[in-house]
């Protein structure tokens, strides 16, 4: 992640990844997850502080989740099961579990069944929030796997000459494994940043950076500027010039 | 919320170990690419998360105060533990 997005030094505090860890898990108990989920939840953050993509980790995401429990929109509890399979792939009915836990446990689907044949794919329909969708794909490294995860929903994101979003900033993320030299692992939205970004600048104070967002009218703001109220976010490339296309057709597969 | 997963076995397209040796040489090529003025090195993706992750077991993960702050707040209302630091 770029600097500009990083915790300005005056204002850190550092702390253990396992003292983090215990706090999130007992956070997401409280909201009254099996300790198997909170624990796949708060590894889910960690992971991502761990990686320093704080944009999904505990500082932006774990307050935005305790909204939702309590919203109803999170079911601790979900009675998800499967309502199609092949040998290869399946789609899971996830009764509005915690995108987090979902996609880890779906992942495990995917891996049990490319064992057999190959290949495993699983859809995941009535979900929430999955947090740092590398953290899925990278499960399928620990088998030997190649791993590929993706997340849609949502309109942030204006489609290429458009006025208003009609878009997700659907991540694409493979995770390949290598042998002594750290795996390929590939996260990327389709957006010009990711929207948990913009909330990064906000509580550091640092300005938005050309490209990244759209005007009110659509129009990309090509300057540096204070964060705007409403976030329109520009799919990546920026502008059609830059090939803002690419971003806004690999939205669409997500 | 809609979300997709899949898993490719290696093995059942290659050798898993000559696959990751491959792997190897691949990443140690981009790696070593000579950088443009300006610059120190040249990443892959994935490789400087690996990096930030080696530091930060070792360091801590820097949270912003706010956050932490918001973290004993929490943590009172929940009449959990507070957060170690």
């Amino acid at each position: 992640m770029l600097e500009h997005f990083h915790v300005p030094e005056e204002d850190k505090v550092f702390i253990h990844r396992e003292d983090l860890l215990k706090t999130t898990t007992d956070v997401f108990l409280a909201m009254g997850m099996p300790l198997e989920d909170a624990e796949f939840a708060a590894n889910g953050l960690i992971t991502a502080d761990i990686r320093g993509c704080e944009t999904h980790g505990v500082s932006n995401m774990l307050r935005n989740y305790i909204e939702q429990f309590r919203d109803g929109n999170i079911n601790p509890t979900p009675n998800w099961k499967i309502i199609r399979e092949t040998s290869a792939v399946a789609t899971i009915e996830a009764d509005r579990s915690h995108g987090l836990v979902m996609c880890q446990r779906a992942m495990d689907i995917a891996i049990e069944k490319a064992s057999k044949v190959g290949i495993g794919a699983v859809t995941i329909q009535n979900s929430t929030h999955a947090g740092m969708m590398a953290y899925h794909s990278m499960r399928a490294m620990e088998h030997g796997m190649i791993g590929y995860a993706i997340t849609g929903g949502g309109a942030i994101m204006v489609p290429t000459y458009g006025a208003q979003p009609r878009l997700g900033s659907v991540p694409h993320t493979w995770a390949v494994p290598a042998g002594k030299m750290p795996p390929f692992v590939l996260d990327i939205s389709s957006s010009s940043v990711a929207a948990n970004k913009i909330g990064l600048l906000r509580r550091t104070g640092a300005k938005l950076l050309p490209g990244l967002l759209a005007e009110d009218d659509g129009t990309p703001i090509m300057d540096e500027q204070d964060v705007q109220e409403k976030v329109n976010l520009l799919p990546w490339g920026s502008t059609r010039e830059l090939g803002s296309h690419k971003g806004y057709g690999m939205a669409v597969i997500g | 919320m809609s979300h997709f997963v899949a898993a490719y076995s290696v093995e059942a397209f290659a050798d898993l170990h000559r696959f990751k040796s491959s792997m190897d040489d691949f990443m140690q090529y981009l790696a070593d690419t000579p950088p443009a003025p300006g610059h120190d090195r040249v990443y892959y993706a994935g490789l400087m998360e690996h990096e930030e992750s080696i530091d930060r077991h070792e360091r801590g993960i820097p949270l912003h105060n706010e956050v932490v702050e918001w973290f004993d707040s929490a943590t009172d209302e929940f009449d959990l533990t507070p957060l170690e630091r």
